[in-house]
């Protein structure tokens, strides 16, 4: 039988398990510059991508998942016995899920970039009502068919993550639904099947990582590309910093941006990220507040000039989010709120323009274009 | 708007950095004579046309201020305009091989460019693609090349938001992307208000104009590309991000007519709403997408036929080979990939890395 080299490298391919990719020399070659070291003068620590990875990426995706597994628990167990105080556990959990999220949604190189994992976690910026109708259209589902954890990661990531849970919860008499009546018991199911969900999704992302051992950090550690997150180990410094960039860049554009509108009349309060659960202020300042860090993490190896700019931008975009209004929809309606939200889009996309210089600069790697860039 | 002596200045306060000999002639020569592919680029302190050999090896020529979109090799290689993306207002044209700067111009009053436009008339005329500022209304306007790019007409481009333009199917084909998706304006948007127009060379009277129903006006038509023998494509990106699989590929029929490109439900999903370049191979045997959003490139059958695809990411640039059945793509954190695809499937043949971070597109010379 014939069989075309491309043939070959897709039975390859599906050994692996996903989609066909060649692995030539160059790539391999591309490895021996893996140890670079970035480090910007004398008076600057040196720094590793792997590295970065371990210290700040890693235990940031422990914070999820064990987030995403007290979630998980808080569910079963309130479904047991429903109560009001379980209600109030339930919302307590789902926001440090949802702040454990936002603390990395904004990194989007290593496992989270397959199997649609961001959509599926949390489809934002959510349109046409997706999740509402998704979440309806599961309560009016009779059978438990699709609720089945081998199912229900297959549904339209509208159903699957936080923003259907956050419906759940915080919806216009959500609560009282939740505890008694004819969709209670219904209710409390889909929820512990998007807590399920959101625990599988965090703890795939975690353990295709794994440690310097094993999985993916210990490929990087030990200077192995990979055909399909890491082709060029080398380019990580670059995707962290690009990433960080793109931190700043989501805040502004889609949290802040979007919802001001250019006038009040183009405002649009209800687009403000998580204001059902009131934490349109707090979602963001996770954001920031872990950009922020990561942006220490990496100006170690700046020269103190250079840290001292950075830390300064940093410091800023950190009390430029503190500052913010509690509620960003109702902040579009007032003059006063208004302000308040341009100042702080300007703040942010200053941290932004100084993860370009002095960060990236000063570290000698290239800002790539980023997703968001649209056109 | 003629290319006046203000303009051509104000082009060129632009491109501040851009020397009037962009790199030493004969290491431009050294390079250009092999060049394979034109691309642009972040480099550092600003953006830069690239030249690609053979080989991969990239040279920037030349450094501005405004990000570049397009790059558009004249029919005999010798020159190439590279366009600012929206909302830029700087296009140059520059000589390959002599690494100097030919010429600069501007869209007209109140506009930018898109990001894209094309030589045609074999190099004497050229097409540039500007949106009004203030109503986002499109204009095509036809500039003479030889007399400064001095504009010789100018059409309506029968719909808002244009991006990308081509000559083909017996007219000039122009990808109006009505509203812009990933951009504030876009929030809450629906309908795109996008179409493939249909002008008639000549006259500029629109022929046809091809747009989407249903559950699919929430597309952006924007990115065109085009076989010799008359196939058209046309990429989108979604307005919406509602988990709905919408086929994001389509060929432009000679009445205007969009046909949907097949794939399975989660390889349309997989590119996370946004396709930001399309190609044709040099056989016209298949169509390559790649979405940056979804890091990965898809190739189909012209007849609309799956493939397969490979992961690039941040992967957008993409051009045809001189050889059929290749595709090169680029990415943003400076890889290029040799994408290899015939009747059975797709995979990687070369890669390389370290180069600088290339933008959207990329484009074979000599085409």
């Amino acid at each position: 039988m014939r069989r075309s080299p491309l043939a070959l490298v897709l039975a390859f391919a599906s050994q692996m398990g996903h989609v066909a990719q060649g692995v030539p020399a160059a790539a391999a070659a591309a490895a021996s510059l893996l140890t670079t070291i970035f480090v910007g003068r004398a008076d600057a620590a040196a720094l590793s991508a792997p590295e970065v990875v371990e210290a700040w990426l890693l235990p940031r995706y422990d914070a999820l998942v064990a987030g995403a597994r007290a979630n998980r628990e808080a569910w079963t167990s309130f479904c047991a016995a429903p109560s009001e105080a379980g209600i109030a556990v339930l919302q307590q959990r789902f926001g440090a899920v949802s702040d454990a999220w936002a603390a990395v949604e904004f990194i989007t190189f290593g496992p989270v970039m397959l199997s649609l994992r961001p959509d599926r976690m949390n489809l934002f910026p959510e349109r046409r009502n997706a999740v509402g109708r998704s979440v309806a259209e599961l309560i009016g589902d009779p059978t438990d068919e699709r609720l089945k954890p081998e199912r229900f990661g297959r549904l339209s990531a509208a159903a699957q993550g936080l923003p259907a849970l956050e419906r759940l919860l915080y919806d216009d008499g959500a609560a009282a639904v939740l505890l008694a009546g004819p969709e209670a018991g219904r209710r409390c199911a889909i929820g512990l099947a998007i807590a399920t969900n959101i625990e599988t999704i965090a703890t795939e992302v975690r353990q295709g990582w794994g440690d310097r051992k094993d999985g993916l950090l210990a490929q990087l550690v030990a200077g192995t590309s990979d055909p399909v997150f890491f082709p060029d180990p080398s380019a990580l410094m670059s995707q962290i910093v690009t990433d960080l960039a793109g931190a700043y860049q989501r805040v502004v554009d889609q949290r802040l941006l979007a919802v001001l509108g250019k006038t009040p009349d183009d405002a649009k309060p209800l687009t403000a990220d998580r204001r059902r659960s009131g934490r349109s202020k707090a979602t963001i300042v996770a954001m920031i507040a872990s950009a922020d860090s990561l942006g220490r993490e990496l100006g170690v190896a700046l020269d103190s000039k250079g840290r001292a700019a950075l830390d300064k931008a940093l410091d800023a975009a950190d009390a430029a989010a503190a500052r913010l209004p509690d509620d960003i929809g109702e902040a579009t309606q007032t003059a006063p709120g208004r302000k308040a939200l341009q100042e702080a889009a300007a703040t942010f996309k200053a941290a932004q323009a100084s993860i370009a210089s002095p960060l990236a600069a000063g570290l000698g790697v290239a800002l790539g274009f980023n997703a968001l860039d649209g056109d | 708007m003629p290319a006046t002596r203000r303009s051509l200045l104000a082009g060129l306060s632009g491109l501040a950095a851009m020397p009037r000999f962009l790199f030493g002639a004969a290491h431009a020569q050294d390079h250009l004579l092999d060049a394979e592919w034109l691309a642009t680029a972040g480099v550092e302190g600003g953006f830069a046309p690239v030249v690609l050999s053979a080989g991969f090896d990239a040279t920037a020529v030349g450094k501005g201020a405004q990000r570049l979109h397009w790059v558009e090799p004249s029919p005999d290689g010798r020159t190439a305009v590279a366009v600012a993306r929206r909302p830029g207002t700087t296009a140059v044209l520059f000589d390959r091989r002599a690494g100097t700067v030919l010429a600069s111009f501007e869209p007209g009053e109140g506009r930018v460019f898109s990001g894209h436009g094309r030589f045609v008339e074999a190099g004497r005329r050229f097409y540039a693609v500007e949106i009004e500022r203030a109503s986002g209304q499109g204009v095509v306007s036809l500039r003479e090349v030889a007399d400064g790019f001095s504009v010789v007409a100018e059409w309506a481009s029968a719909g808002i938001g244009p991006h990308d333009m081509l000559p083909g199917l017996g007219g000039l084909v122009i990808a109006n992307g009505g509203i812009e998706p990933h951009t504030p304006e876009a929030f809450g948007a629906e309908v795109a208000h996008a179409g493939v127009a249909i002008l008639d060379p000549s006259s500029g009277q629109t022929r046809a104009v091809g747009t989407l129903d249903g559950d699919l006006v929430s597309l952006s038509l924007r990115h065109l590309a085009r076989a010799e023998d008359g196939l058209v494509v046309v990429a989108a990106q979604d307005l919406l991000n509602d988990s709905i699989a919408r086929p994001l590929v389509y060929a432009v029929e000679p009445d205007g007519r969009l046909r949907a490109f097949d794939a399975p439900d989660e390889e349309w999903r997989g590119f996370r709403t946004y396709v930001g370049s399309i190609a044709v191979d040099r056989s016209g045997r298949y169509v390559a997408a790649a979405s940056p959003r979804g890091n990965r490139v898809a190739i189909w059958t012209r007849e609309g036929r799956f493939l397969g695809g490979v992961p690039l990411v941040d992967g957008c640039g993409l051009a045809a080979t001189h050889e059929g059945g290749r595709f090169l793509a680029t990415s943003g954190l400076g890889e290029v990939i040799l994408i290899a695809a015939d009747e059975e499937g797709v995979g990687v043949v070369a890669r390389r890395s370290g180069g600088p971070r290339y933008d959207n597109h990329a484009v074979l010379v000599g085409a």
